[in-house]
């Protein structure tokens, strides 16, 4: 992290959560894109989705700017019970076309690099036509599915998914599990 | 034919009678005060001396002997006069209006087509008693019969008056002649007198057809023609009601479960024809009751998965998904995200996704 503040600052920085830097999205795009967002929040509501994309011209590494960027944003449009530990950022670099996805503490046990390029390569066909609403709507409903997969595996068993993701249930209550809705999805100890 | 030799006669007559007019005429006008010669031959009768006196007496009526029909009347009438015929003609013998026995008889040249069933066609009538076009009309319904209905029907042709000879009947007819294994219907029809029609059926109308049924048809089919005065008309009339009571005779039998087989396919016996003994798709799926059932069970439950499957798929797109909490420790000093997923390039349109996975973007490549 630190090398990261190093590169790009160590400043946090005040966001949507949908943000067409580039400017690839006309007008009447960017609400049914919102729209998107909004219905992936009320499929699952301890997770945010955001979306940055802009045109840069001397990134070296778009996996390491998105790491420093879910880490120092403050999402101004994202409630105060969705963490930046519960979001996925896909960001997407129109000049170089390239897209990346960084998550959250709370999905590490249910996304990983693989699952996350799979998501990704979804919405490949339309990112190469510049279609990036098509494209980044499909790569949302994949990351939908897996998402799915894993609150499944989760509800089967919790603690072996857990571990994999390396944590462990903070409270495990009697209600602990697929029902139990919590303020806070992932807590980290600092 | 007779009409035309009338005709023939009475003008021959008028000329004759015109003729002798012309010649009396010329002899008025060559001499008109001459005495015509007369014949001895054509000379008057003179009265006898007995007659005269009879006559005077009142006993003898002249001309009694011509109307004797007159004199029947005077004889019945109250004034009880007493008139007595001519003593030669009281000694005649009485004869039978020969016309009348004579229109009794069936000529001998007409009893063969009389006493055997027809070898075309369903109507009879040797003597001619219908003319030409109306002899076709009736045998072309009976045509029509045929071909719409399982009991044939022949009719046979007499006149009114007439009689058939001895020994011979409508039963003895049918039962020589026509097939018992068919259905059949004969009748002897007399012209201008259709109460006196007959109708015998076949064997095989008579075993399935109860009799009440069977007298039904030639009643109503009399009580028909007789609502016509026409000869014609009237056969007319019988025939088509014979015709519906026929047909009607079929429905019976057949509500009744019996069997009127005549060749004609609907009333083919089941036994007998190997197609209507095959069951039909239903019938056989009736029959089948595991493969109904499976259906049945089939048809139910295959829209209720189909409804059960959109409920689920509605269900999950209106379901929520909430995740345990969960607390771990921080990797790389991240106090969010340390959650570092893939990443795709989209330079290439023909290079998979997986060839294009790379951080490093095109421009430091360059460098």
């Amino acid at each position: 992290m630190e090398h990261a503040d190093e590169v790009f600052g160590t400043k946090d920085i005040k966001l949507k959560k949908f943000s067409d830097v580039a400017g690839v999205f006309r007008m009447k795009d960017r609400e049914p894109m919102r729209k998107v967002l909004e219905d992936f929040e009320t499929k699952f509501p301890q997770l945010f989705v955001s979306i940055y994309l802009s045109a840069f011209e001397d990134l070296n590494s778009l996996r390491q700017y998105g790491f420093w960027m879910l880490n120092r944003t403050n999402y101004v449009d994202v409630d105060s019970q969705r963490p930046n530990a519960t979001g996925i950022l896909i960001l997407v670099d129109v000049n170089a076309k390239s897209a990346s996805i960084t998550y959250g503490y709370a999905l590490m046990p249910y996304l990983n690099e693989s699952s996350t390029f799979e998501a990704l390569s979804a919405g490949h066909p339309m990112f190469l036509q510049g279609d990036y609403r098509g494209a980044l709507k499909a790569v949302i409903q994949k990351l939908e599915s897996l998402l799915i997969k894993g609150w499944r595996r989760v509800s089967r068993d919790p603690e072996t998914v857990l571990a994999a993701g390396g944590q462990k249930l903070k409270d495990a209550g009697p209600d602990q599990g697929e029902i139990r809705v919590a303020g806070t999805l992932g807590e980290v100890e600092g | 034919m007779k009409r035309w030799f009338a005709f023939f006669c009475a003008g021959m007559i008028s000329l004759l009678v015109a003729q002798t007019f012309e010649e009396d005429a010329q002899a008025f006008e060559e001499d008109p005060l001459a005495e015509p010669e007369v014949d001895a031959s054509e000379e008057l009768p003179e009265w006898n001396e007995e007659e005269l006196n009879a006559l005077e007496s009142g006993d003898y009526i002249p001309g009694s002997s011509l109307i004797g029909r007159l004199a029947r009347e005077v004889l019945d009438s109250e004034t009880q006069e007493v008139i007595e015929l001519d003593p030669a003609i009281r000694g005649l013998p009485e004869e039978d209006p020969k016309s009348g026995e004579w229109s009794k008889v069936i000529g001998r040249e007409f009893l063969p087509a009389y006493s055997s069933k027809p070898a075309n066609g369903y109507l009879v009538d040797p003597q001619e008693l219908l003319a030409t076009q109306e002899f076709r009309d009736r045998e072309a319904f009976l045509n029509y019969h045929a071909r719409d209905t399982v009991i044939n029907c022949y009719l046979y042709l007499f006149d009114g008056p007439q009689e058939l000879p001895e020994g011979e009947s409508l039963e003895r007819l049918v039962e020589t002649k026509f097939e018992a294994d068919k259905s059949s219907a004969v009748i002897f029809y007399f012209m201008g007198d259709p109460g006196r029609s007959e109708l015998v059926f076949s064997n095989r109308v008579v075993e399935a057809v109860r009799e009440e049924e069977r007298e039904k048809v030639l009643r109503l089919a009399i009580e028909d023609a007789l609502e016509k005065s026409d000869p014609t008309s009237q056969l007319d009339s019988f025939s088509m009601q014979l015709s519906m009571g026929l047909k009607r005779l079929e429905e019976v039998v057949t509500k009744e479960g019996g069997s009127l087989y005549g060749g004609k396919s609907f009333l083919i016996l089941e036994e007998i024809n190997p197609l209507l003994n095959q069951p039909s798709l239903w019938e056989k799926l009736i029959l089948n009751q595991a493969l109904f059932y499976s259906l049945l069970g089939l048809a139910v439950l295959l829209p209720a998965a189909l409804l059960g499957f959109m409920g689920r798929l509605i269900a999950n797109k209106r379901r929520v998904y909430v995740f345990p909490v969960a607390e771990g420790s921080l990797v790389l000093d991240a106090p969010h995200a340390a959650g570092v997923g893939g990443v795709l390039s989209f330079v290439s349109a023909t290079a998979p996704p997986s060839k294009q996975q790379r951080d490093v973007p095109d421009y430091l490549q360059k460098m």
